[in-house]
């Protein structure tokens, strides 16, 4: 979708982040009895040196789950975590702040007013990861790589002492986005980075992002709902239900081509694309991601009781993602991914 | 007649830095049946403008100039208790966060029961019956259920049919919707949006869609009318707007809708942002500081150019045979 990424994935450079069959569950008491909270169930993908990955997804799916496991500040169920040839799921999450590794992979946070503390200024915000984890403690260093970013992340000097009462939504953005690339991240993590910002602000933090993402050579995981603004600054989609990965490929493939039921009534109701939603959207709510446990349900389709199609084997057996014939890294999990052609 | 009509109305805050001129000879109508979306970012005006239509102005808000007249009421003169009979049952609003707006320690039925009690004549023995009726009117799954529960016992999704249930249960002649969906994933904005559509289809209801998504406005409005520092700057019939747009801001912020473009660097940013609005000496066109086509003339009072349903105020418009004009068309088309 983008012009190419520095360095192509397929060139056969190792991933620099390798997820496999990662689970998290979360014990839960239920009226009924004990419980699981399955969050997040068998995920596997990998993330390649300065490429960007767009997760997308509704509220509930599993998504921030997902990035609370990747930046260990929560601890594995199952499932292996490799970034850069370490393996991060041996790493605890008490050891992650101290780990060298935690400042190559760093996280943008979807509300920057939250996420800023307000007695810190511009400045001090942007040079505390300095601070903790870089190389040389020297004030005057840790001042010209401040202003090094803050130049880089469009963030004019004298914003820098300012409160971020005294910031706009969009220089926040920045703020947010400055003080996780000033270690220079091997990978940004970045969850929800413009939900709360206005149309016209949006598309400067996006082009931001994707301008850093080939400056500073990033791989970008890019966490969102809205496919729309993903589809525009990813190489390749991530799509989730219900704590499952269940459609990925590259985003054009995705977003023009998509296979899963869940991913065309995503993308059937951005709102004047042509599309008729009511055609596509699915009726009621999501499953519960609790499992009971006398009667768990985690090997039917997530998408089981809102799915047109909905047959015997879809109640019986979770769908595995499996390749679609002649497409170059599409995979979709579904019974009948057959049957979804002609969006 | 409109049902509703706003002229030239400005609206201003005491606040402690100085007089805040949120609103500023505001005219628009809105027609029985019509849905018009209002337009633009934040901090432009737009929820100030739905608040003082309700008379749910802040206590240091104080309007200076200007008439609202909805459905032949002077709604600026009525005495409070009018206004208070008259919302919720002839024009409601949807506010922006369901959570927030929701009574956390009443269950969902009794809330729609309040609404029912204070605005209609429904017997207390019928109203139970008549709340689930507006629940599962608004597809909410198992309603005799839902009834019973807590809003944090619903999803953000679940919260906002709610708040939609209660805003129509009186089947009003004007919705106000602000920001119905913001913060809502797009699967359930889309739902949300096809109730309210096939409320105002069935039952004549006009709509006042409030949002800073030009997309969403497109897919759902009859009019659209652009608002840029508390002062609408131009009125057009929804694919008019997008194809001909006449006021620089409403064609930068076209330009920087995500929908049918298909690479990041064919979006441009609307570049600068918001006057202060506390500033005295604000300039006559609130826009013209950020705008590339300003000239001397944008000093002078705001024009109030119309042909016909479309209405710009702008010295300088964009002209349909300009370049920029044309490629704007070609790229919607």
């Amino acid at each position: 979708m983008n012009d190419p990424s520095p360095i192509d994935p397929r060139v056969g450079s190792p991933p620099l982040l390798d997820v496999s069959n990662l689970v998290k569950r979360f014990q839960v008491k239920t009226p009924q009895g004990p419980g699981e909270l399955l969050a997040v169930n068998r995920v596997s993908f990998e993330i390649y040196p300065g490429e960007a990955i767009g997760l997308v997804g509704e509220s509930g799916c599993g998504k921030s789950t997902l990035v609370r496991l990747l930046t260990r500040t929560l601890s594995i169920t199952e499932g292996q975590i490799r970034f850069g040839g370490t393996n991060l799921s041996e790493v605890a999450p008490a050891q992650m702040p101290k780990h060298p590794l935690r400042a190559k992979l760093q996280m943008v946070f979807q509300d920057a007013q939250d996420s800023l503390n307000p007695r810190v200024t511009a400045f001090d915000a942007i040079a505390e990861p300095l601070r903790l984890l870089g190389s040389d403690s020297r004030e005057s260093v840790i001042r010209s790589q401040v202003e090094e970013i803050a130049t880089l992340t469009g963030l004019p000097l004298e914003l820098l002492q300012r409160f971020p009462h005294q910031l706009s939504g969009g220089q926040k953005a920045r703020v947010g986005i400055a003080r996780a690339a000033v270690l220079r991240p091997l990978l940004l993590v970045l969850d929800e980075p413009t939900a709360a910002l206005d149309v016209s602000v949006q598309v400067v933090i996006l082009q931001l992002l994707s301008e850093l993402q080939r400056s500073l050579g990033m791989s970008l995981l890019f966490v969102s709902h809205d496919l729309n603004v993903v589809r525009l600054l990813c190489d390749r989609i991530l799509v989730m239900y219900l704590g499952r990965i269940v459609e990925r490929g590259n985003a054009t493939d995705v977003f023009t081509n998509p296979r899963h039921p869940y991913t065309r009534a995503l993308i059937a109701s951005i709102p004047s694309t042509g599309h008729d939603a009511s055609q596509y959207l699915l009726p009621g709510e999501a499953q519960s991601p609790i499992q009971m446990i006398r009667n768990p349900t985690a090997e039917r389709c997530g998408l089981y009781g809102r799915c047109p199609r909905a047959e015997l084997i879809c109640a019986k057996q979770a769908p595995p993602l499996l390749p679609v014939p002649n497409s170059e890294g599409h995979h979709v999990a579904c019974h009948f991914a057959d049957s979804f052609q002609n969006f | 007649m409109a049902l509703l009509e706003i002229r030239n109305l400005s609206l201003e805050f005491q606040t402690r830095g100085g007089i805040l001129h949120a609103l500023e000879n505001v005219s628009f109508e809105v027609q029985r049946g019509e849905t018009i979306g209002l337009v633009g970012e934040s901090g432009s005006g737009k929820s100030v403008l739905s608040y003082a239509i309700l008379g749910l102005s802040d206590g240091a808000a104080r309007i200076t100039q200007g008439s609202a007249r909805f459905d032949g009421v002077d709604l600026l003169g009525a005495p409070e208790r009018h206004l208070a009979d008259l919302r919720g049952r002839e024009a409601s609003m949807i506010f922006q966060n369901p959570r927030a707006a929701l009574n956390p320690i009443r269950k969902i039925g009794q809330q729609l029961e309040d609404v029912l009690e204070r605005h209609t004549t429904t017997l207390r023995a019928k109203r139970k019956e008549k709340a689930i009726a507006c629940l599962a009117e608004m597809k909410i799954p198992d309603p005799e259920r839902r009834y019973h529960a807590y809003p944090f016992e619903l999803s953000g999704g679940l919260c906002q049919r709610v708040m939609i249930a209660l805003a129509l249960a009186c089947s009003p002649k004007l919705l106000i919707a602000d920001e119905p969906t913001t913060g809502l994933d797009v699967t359930t904005q889309a739902a949300i949006m096809a109730l309210i559509a096939e409320k105002a289809r069935s039952t004549r209801m006009s709509t006042l869609l409030i949002t800073h998504d030009l997309a969403l406005a497109r897919a759902y409005c009859d009019r659209i009318a652009v608002m840029h520092a508390g002062q609408i700057v131009e009125i057009a019939p929804t694919e008019k707007l997008f194809t001909q747009a006449s006021h620089p801001y409403t064609e930068q912020l076209i330009g920087a809708t995500p929908v049918g473009r298909a690479r990041l660097s064919e979006l441009i940013a609307v570049p600068g942002s918001l006057p202060d609005l506390r500033r005295s000496d604000l300039p006559s066109c609130r826009f013209s500081e950020r705008c590339n086509r300003r000239r001397a003339v944008c000093k002078m009072a705001l024009p109030s150019g119309a042909d016909g349903a479309h209405e710009v105020r702008c010295h300088n418009p964009l002209r349909p045979e300009s370049a920029a004009l044309d490629a704007l068309a070609a790229r919607s088309t």
